[in-house]
């Protein structure tokens, strides 16, 4: 791990690299004649603190099978492909807006500010609706599981809240 | 609509509505009913009437329960709107009229024709307005001597002695002559009357502010006679004994209502109709606290009725979750729309409120036509 520190800010950079996870055979002929071929570093966010920024420093190797010639990848256990944040930054922006219903904005805000994670608005919209938007409207709970244990006591309520519809919004048109 | 587990406090499930009426509340429940795997014994709801038919046409055999968190907050917003009417009629068209002297009184002393209009209520200005006839009178002389005289003839006299003003007012009298220097003459005069007249308004002033000070006390006793017993502190007990010296007619107010709070306490058997609310009735009455007792008496039975289920079932004898519906969860609900400045599709209200509450959240198919429709009218 390497420290250092910029504008006060600690700066922590680990490192992962697929070599680390050397592959026992080609994918392709199954051979163990397996070379190193190239690499290409690339620069992870992760979630840091007020102060302090962290980065992943994560070196992405190809492999070549001398039979073969086949150049192929391993797939990092820890690091999702073409990822440029780690799954716990996108765990942490889905948990609160999610389930604890705080703004987009907002969460980017602090994503920016507070954890040294540069993420968009944009960004993080598209984690949320890829985590979150899955199921279709739907008008009953025909495919919902019912409670495990339900008491038999249940309380109704209602609440008032108006909705507005966006122009384009296509969605409904079907 | 959202459906709570109560004794496990857990939302169940939810459905969008275009509204809160009994066709929707049918349709939520129906599909509920449907869905869940046991059938459903008691059901806690607030007093929407058609809230109630619709449990009614739903689950017939079910047993209702009205929340008693509506039930309080239905008698202490009808007793609000009740006070906040008392204070409108005792304080601020009082003071309103001490405003209406002081304008009356300017505008005369500036045009002697000034076409009078008055239409006192309260005695304290009435008798102001006496007191202002009688310098008139006197100011309208024209020699020195003569005023001087008449003045001091008035101001020795038993009814300005009984004015509530009257120390003030001479007091702001004396400093003409002392601080100012001013003569009873021909050329004095002309500075002496409209001061003498700006003391009578410093007087009325006085009185007015006092009455400010009364009504802003009132403010603060209003909402300390609304509270439970149970939840006050000992300095909410200090100020509320402190004011009800200054408000000695509250005190009727206060035992009612510590009667009501004392209802839910009581075991089944010892606890009174509400029929002494209506002690709180009067023929001028604010309607809200009308209907509001009203609707209380009505459903006074189904208020109470999680004292029969407690007796019947000691073990959820702590639970206190099924004499009120989940509150809280309209709150989280509020906060999920104010941080998202309003949702625009229904997909996103689906995912974001089934996310939030964790339970499975529907459409109607009348909400679902609706929104269809504004969309094309948008689109267009």
């Amino acid at each position: 791990m390497e420290e250092r520190n910029e504008n006060g800010i600690e700066v922590e950079i680990r490192e992962h690299s697929d070599a680390d996870f050397y592959p026992t055979m080609c994918p392709t002929c199954y051979t163990s004649d397996i070379r190193r071929h190239t690499y290409k570093v690339r620069f992870i966010q992760d979630l840091g603190g007020p102060r302090i920024c962290r980065r992943v420093r994560y070196e992405r190797v190809y492999f070549k099978c001398k039979n073969c010639g086949m150049i192929f990848t391993i797939e990092h256990s820890l690091i999702p492909i073409s990822s440029k944040y780690m799954p716990g930054v996108i765990e942490y922006a889905i948990s609160r807006i999610l389930e604890r219903g705080d703004s987009i904005r907002r969460v980017v805000r602090d994503l920016n500010e507070l954890h040294h994670v540069e993420v968009s608005v944009v960004s993080v919209e598209r984690w949320v609706n890829k985590h979150g938007r899955k199921e279709p409207i739907s008008s009953d709970l025909s495919e919902e599981d019912p409670p495990d244990q339900f008491s038999g006591f249940i309380s109704v309520d209602g609440t008032f809240k108006s909705v507005k519809t966006k122009k384009n919004d296509h969605d409904l048109e079907v | 609509m959202i459906a709570t587990d109560s004794l496990h406090n857990k939302p169940i499930a939810g459905a969008l509505v275009s509204s809160e009426s009994e066709a929707e509340t049918t349709f939520f429940l129906q599909t509920l009913k449907e869905w869940l795997p046991k059938p459903v014994k008691f059901m806690t709801i607030d007093f929407s009437s058609r809230i109630e038919s619709g449990v009614k046409a739903v689950f017939p055999d079910v047993t209702i329960q009205k929340c008693i968190f509506h039930a309080i907050q239905l008698l202490l917003r009808g007793l609000v709107k009740e006070l906040t009417r008392v204070k409108n009629e005792r304080y601020l068209a009082h003071i309103k009229e001490w405003n209406q002297l002081r304008i009356i009184s300017i505008n005369l002393e500036k045009n002697e024709n000034y076409e009078l209009k008055l239409d006192l209520q309260f005695k304290d200005t009435v008798y102001a307005w006496n007191i202002y006839h009688g310098l008139r009178l006197c100011l309208i002389k024209r020699s020195p001597r003569e005023i001087e005289r008449n003045l001091s003839l008035s101001f020795s006299s038993s009814t300005f002695k009984v004015w509530k003003g009257n120390v003030t007012f001479l007091q702001k009298y004396e400093n003409i002559f002392i601080k100012k220097n001013f003569k009873f003459s021909e050329k004095g005069l002309k500075y002496i009357i409209p001061k003498i007249y700006k003391a009578w308004r410093g007087a009325i002033r006085e009185l007015r502010m006092k009455l400010e000070t009364i009504k802003s006390q009132f403010s603060k006793i209003k909402y300390l006679i609304l509270m439970n017993p149970e939840n006050m502190k000992p300095y909410h007990g200090k100020r509320l004994k402190k004011y009800l010296k200054i408000f000695p007619w509250l005190r009727s107010y206060r035992k009612i209502i510590v009667m009501f709070y004392y209802q839910f306490r009581l075991p089944l058997k010892k606890r009174s109709s509400f029929q002494f609310l209506t002690k709180l009735l009067s023929e001028y009455s604010h309607p809200w606290l009308k209907s509001a007792i009203s609707t209380l008496i009505e459903n006074q039975e189904q208020v109470f009725q999680f004292k029969k289920i407690y007796d019947s079932n000691p073990k959820i004898k702590n639970v206190k979750s099924i004499k009120v519906v989940n509150e809280p969860i309209n709150k989280a609900l509020h906060q999920l729309f104010q941080t998202q400045n309003g949702m625009r599709t229904l997909e996103n209200i689906r995912m974001r409120v089934s996310h939030r509450l964790k339970c499975p959240i529907f459409i109607s198919p009348t909400t679902m036509e609706r929104f269809k429709y504004q969309t094309k009218l948008l689109g267009s």
